[in-house]
């Protein structure tokens, strides 16, 4: 098993959670959101991001409005809607979960290396 | 020397060399395909293109700067291939996935009779032509009965009316997209290769004349095919058409002629009938056994001349007529055996329950 797929399998699952904090935050319009993700090391490919946001637009998680900017054509900002934001609490207390659970048994696993060393 | 195309990227402006052009033009078809069944389908499309627009507006370095091959494929290493997109998104693929789930229709676009063949031919992956060969097989196997199960299986499977329907008939696997992209990729390389090779007229005969040896086999397998399906259409009506033609004689003669000497000894009861007139019973029998023979020779027309009209109506009328006499005689029969036999016993034997003791 190649380690790219696993760790490409493992920001797949977060991949929502991180766009849905990060649109939490501001309202974003896409290149932004691909600029934060690019830094962050969530991406392997760009394209991954459209049929993502659309499918949160398309299950009311999120919306958009235009807006004009001053260089090129006018921008689709992506804003939160108040679903988007329950979506995202209970989606943050699964995180924490996840976390705490995958800690615990990565922790133990460090210690139990050191013990045998 | 290179020609350059002009193009318009999300209502922006590019001049893109030929070449380069041909790729793009691949890319975008390619994500076409792979979006074609996703909801919001235009819109990813939309903003797809515009991040293009915007990826190649950065590699623009003067106002008349040709976008090349090389700005193409740097785009594409940074979007990703279509098929990496769709990697991502579980939910979608697995809902995509559901929609694409096969589901067995009729086919009315490529059917003799009712397109139960061709539905059954789509949903097993193999070609229409042999389950047709195999319902006619099982048809004489069955002594015609088989006919009635067609009937009800067209009365029962759907018709695949939509498109959606057909695309579900014809069970997209679950990497449809790879296999439509590569299909269509195919496509556009032969047209290319096609269209090259116009221009070169030496080669584009010797193409030609291969591509028209091929036509040729193919055209010569399917008139073969074709004349096999008929002969054993004209088999099927021939055949069901003597076995109703000699029913319906017999049933004349046995009902209302009363010209009974068949020494078999099946019918003697049909003489200690008490309460019905005796062509009753024997009109509901010939019609179970005439109407799967009437089901042959419909399904041996339609073989032969697979543009004659739909029977539907007629078909659903005839399964009916036949479950209703095929039902009427059970009771006949139950209700004449029980009046015939009255030393019916009953036997009770008691279950001896081991536990309970």
């Amino acid at each position: 098993m190649k380690i790219e797929n696993a760790t490409a399998q493992m920001r797949k699952g977060v991949l929502e959670y991180y766009i849905l904090s990060l649109i939490f935050k501001k309202d974003l319009y896409t290149s932004e959101i691909l600029v934060s993700l690019k830094k962050g090391k969530m991406l392997v490919v760009e394209g991954t991001v459209y049929p993502l946001l659309s499918r949160l637009k398309n299950v009311k998680l999120l919306t958009y409005r235009w807006e004009e900017s001053s260089s090129g054509p006018p921008r689709k900002y992506y804003s939160i809607t108040p679903e988007g934001k329950t979506f995202l609490i209970d989606l943050e207390s699964a995180w924490k979960e996840l976390n705490k659970a995958v800690n615990i048994i990565t922790k133990s696993k460090i210690r139990y290396n050191e013990q045998n060393r | 020397m290179n020609k350059t195309v002009n193009i318009n990227l999300a209502s922006t402006f590019f001049q893109i060399d030929e070449e380069a052009y041909k790729v793009l033009n691949q890319y975008l078809k390619k994500l076409e395909i792979t979006f074609s069944e996703t909801d919001g389908k235009e819109e990813i499309l939309e903003e797809i293109e515009a991040r293009i627009a915007e990826l190649f507006q950065a590699s623009k370095k003067h106002n008349h700067y040709v976008i090349n091959q090389d700005d193409v494929t740097k785009m594409i290493e940074t979007l990703g291939e279509p098929e990496d997109f769709i990697f991502e998104e579980e939910p979608q693929t697995r809902k995509t996935q559901k929609s694409n789930e096969k589901k067995l229709f009729r086919d009315t676009d490529d059917c003799y009779i009712g397109g139960v063949g061709s539905g059954i031919g789509h949903y097993f992956v193999i070609d229409a032509v042999w389950i047709r060969l195999l319902f006619i097989l099982l048809t004489f196997l069955s002594g015609g009965s088989f006919a009635l199960i067609y009937g009800i299986l067209w009365v029962l499977i759907q018709k695949a009316e939509s498109r959606a329907d057909k695309l579900k008939m014809k069970g997209e696997p679950v990497n449809i997209v790879n296999i439509k992209r590569k299909i269509k990729e195919e496509f556009d390389d032969v047209k290319e290769k096609i269209n090259q090779v116009d221009y070169d007229q030496a080669k584009s005969s010797l193409k030609k004349k291969s591509k028209n040896f091929f036509t040729f086999l193919e055209n010569l397998l399917a008139l073969l095919l074709n004349s096999l399906v008929k002969i054993v259409g004209v088999i099927l009506i021939l055949t069901a058409l003597f076995v109703i033609i000699g029913l319906s004689i017999s049933f004349i003669s046995f009902a209302f002629i009363g010209f009974i000497d068949f020494p078999l000894p099946m019918f003697d009861g049909f003489f200690e009938l008490s309460f019905y007139p005796l062509w009753i019973p024997l009109l509901l029998l010939f019609l179970s056994i005439s109407i799967p023979f009437v089901f042959i020779f419909i399904l041996g027309i339609k073989i032969f001349t697979p543009s004659a009209k739909p029977f539907g109506f007629v078909i659903i009328l005839l399964v009916s007529l036949w479950l209703l006499s095929v039902i009427i005689l059970g009771c006949i029969g139950a209700n004449e055996l029980c009046n015939n036999l009255d030393l019916i016993q009953c036997q009770t034997i008691e279950i001896w329950h081991p536990i309970n003791i």
